[in-house]
């Protein structure tokens, strides 16, 4: 099927272009210069490229043009960056690409990669465990207000675009939407892979104490599996069809024993009170502001580790046939590329 | 008709791949490393070294013709950086001829293979010996003898220039020299190399209309001259840039102070290269046989070079918005 990437340079988008690049016509958007191609590894044999810019309306048209599905995989995935910039490539680009799906002849088929984040902590769930039949509602950014606040842009701009997500099902478009876990695995470092960062950190001794309760659970997810996940998507999903593609629910503590256990590196044993971290956060946050880098902590990221983000992939094994690996197999694996690309050294 | 370009983000390539989609063509290119700003072009990453992945590119790509702009082209580097030189325009349009064998292809050259030629024999015809005096003019003289040995086009570019042109190119630097000037950001010198060498220059627009027609209508194994006829040095051209820098300058700064651009020029001599030829001005007969005439005289090229210098526009594919 002739089909457009969106996001195809980031940490899950070159997995996605290996898995579905034998199977499918691919064309992908890209930016232009400083826009990330950068060089590390050239696209499959025969994947088209095209310049754009998923915030530009004009160009996700352009790039559509002739394809009959397109998997959105774009998305800003940072750390610090402005609140406006989070809308505008989050929730716009996924405007840019719903209008242009739609003005193909026919219609082309939208596959949308949100995130867990756009369901919502699982703490309230049945079992401390959500699915995709979760819709969070929140407000306001970081402080006031009663109910939920989102815990920062990247948590209420998937939201919100999840909820365009739907409206547009509603609406009667052919959209599916998948809900990635807590992705983690070999590729690209961006900031999107967060969890193999952290991973770095604690092979590298880099961290005193350990950052969250231990008790939380999270759904830590393998890169390739969610990428053949996004394919059984784009290959069998229904029309209005939304999937979690998670893995383990691990709790916290599980997950660092089993990283001690598998490099053989002892990992912190004291754990960083949540109050104090916050204020290491917040003076790194607005260091990192002021040198225009990207700090490692910052309030909101501790607040992320202060919830259960614990979800069900059941009904994607049920409707697709998904499965995922267990984590211990898909962390040996991590460590193993991180060995292999010299990026650590057991 | 459907076009694969080398070079695609580069100063040709780029306004010939605009040329085409506004003629409503389809346009193909390839890319290494960095994607270049080029909308509504469809591109292929492809090292020009890689052959295996040039061949996958184009047929990937199954384009009517292959236009050949990639390659290393400044004269000065091609002494300090004589490897790359050959390895890229010698090895790299091997490839590309290997990888496009069977289809229609125009592989760029430049009038430097021509060398010193007596002022008696100018303007340059096609027959004319080669005598390349500079690696740069050695892998183009290579590169064209292996192209016209698989039967491609090949056209002898003499100097083109116009908008987006590198700054590592003598009028482009005067434009942006000018402009710092203008803007007030450096003091009213301009700093030139040698400026007594002579040379035929076509405006960037007119060579992407050659390179459409060649592609098109191209003999295949015939060399094409691309080139006005004219001459001029590159002093003269400087005294027009700057008669053009200060009409826009008054013109805008009727209100503002500042007076104008007026410079003095200086001889710096960092920027004056080792060999210089003399004069290279060509005879575009044949081209023109094929319907092509320069439309554009040195004028109009830098007054456009002005303004994207002087930032009176967006410099070229820059803002630009694909055609929906």
């Amino acid at each position: 099927m002739k089909t457009l990437v969106t996001g195809a340079t980031g940490f899950l988008g070159r997995r996605l272009v290996a898995e579905l690049a034998p199977r499918h016509a691919l064309r992908v958007l890209v930016r232009p210069r400083g826009g990330g191609a950068g060089g590390r590894g050239a696209f499959p044999e025969g994947v088209e490229v095209m310049a754009g810019d998923v915030a530009d309306a004009a160009s996700v048209r352009h790039a559509m043009a002739g394809c009959e599905a397109v998997v959105h995989a774009a998305a800003l995935v940072k750390i610090l960056a402005p609140a406006a910039e989070f809308d505008r490539i989050n929730v716009g680009g996924l405007e840019n690409v719903l209008a242009a799906a739609r003005a193909e002849a026919g219609g082309a088929k939208v596959i949308y990669v949100s995130s867990f984040m756009a369901l919502g902590p699982s703490e309230g769930g049945p079992g401390g465990v959500l699915d995709e039949s979760a819709a969070p509602a929140g407000f306001g950014e970081g402080t006031g207000g009663g109910g939920r606040i989102w815990i920062n842009s990247y948590e209420r701009t998937k939201a919100l675009a999840d909820r365009k997500a739907r409206r547009a099902i509603a609406a009667g478009q052919d959209v599916v939407v998948v809900y990635p876990g807590v992705i983690y695995g070999p590729g690209e470092m961006t900031e999107g892979n967060l969890v193999v960062r952290h991973v770095l950190d604690l092979l590298h001794r880099r961290l005193p104490a350990l950052l969250g309760t231990p008790g939380r659970r999270w759904c830590h997810v393998f890169v390739d599996d969610v990428a053949r996940g996004i394919g059984l998507a784009l290959e069998h999903a229904p029309p209005g069809g939304r999937y979690v593609l998670g893995g383990e629910n691990t709790a916290l503590g599980d997950f660092y024993r089993l990283v001690e256990e598998l490099s053989g590196v002892p990992v912190p044993r004291r754990r960083l009170p949540d109050g104090l971290a916050t204020t290491i956060g917040a003076v790194q946050k607005a260091w990192a502001r002021l040198r225009g880098t990207t700090p490692a902590l910052t309030p909101d990221l501790v607040e992320v580790y202060r919830h259960d983000w614990a979800y069900s992939s059941a009904r994607a094994a049920a409707e697709m046939g998904y499965t995922f690996r267990p984590l211990r197999e898909g962390l040996a694996a991590t460590l193993a590329w991180l060995q292999e690309t010299g990026q650590w050294r057991r | 008709m459907h076009l694969l370009l080398t070079g695609v983000g580069g100063f040709v390539g780029s306004r010939l791949a605009r040329l085409l989609l506004a003629h409503g063509e389809r346009v193909s290119g390839t890319f290494f490393e960095e994607v270049p700003r080029v909308p509504g072009v469809t591109l292929y990453e492809a090292d020009l070294l890689d052959a295996a992945a040039m061949a996958a590119a184009v047929r990937a790509a199954a384009p009517d013709a292959v236009v050949h702009l990639a390659g290393l082209s400044h004269v000065g580097e091609s002494w300090t950086r004589m490897a790359e030189y050959f390895r890229v325009n010698v090895l790299g349009t091997e490839n590309l001829l290997a990888a496009a064998a069977g289809r229609r292809v125009v592989v760029a050259s430049s009038a430097e293979v021509y060398g010193v030629v007596p002022e008696s024999e100018q303007p340059i015809g096609e027959q004319q010996r080669l005598d390349p005096r500079t690696p740069y003019a050695l892998t183009k003289a290579a590169a064209e003898r292996l192209a016209l040995g698989r039967g491609a086009v090949v056209a002898r570019c003499f100097n083109l220039v116009g908008p987006g042109q590198s700054t590592r190119f003598a009028l482009p630097a005067f434009a942006a020299q000018l402009a710092a000037i203008a803007r007030g950001e450096r003091e009213a010198v301009l700093r030139v190399g040698n400026l007594s060498a002579r040379r035929d220059f076509v405006h960037v627009d007119d060579g992407a209309e050659a390179y459409r027609l060649l592609a098109e209508r191209g003999r295949p194994g015939e060399i094409y001259n691309l080139a006005s006829g004219r001459a001029f040095s590159l002093a003269e051209a400087l005294d027009r840039l700057i008669a053009i820098a200060a009409i826009a300058a008054t013109a805008a700064s009727a209100a503002s102070a500042g007076g104008g651009v007026p410079a003095r020029v200086e001889i710096d001599p960092e920027r004056v290269r080792s060999v210089d030829l003399p004069l290279l001005a060509g005879d575009a007969t044949r081209l023109r046989t094929l319907g092509w005439e320069a439309r554009r005289g040195l004028d109009e090229a830098l007054a456009d070079l002005w303004t994207e210098a002087s930032g009176a526009a967006a410099a070229p594919g820059d803002a630009e918005r694909v055609p929906a």
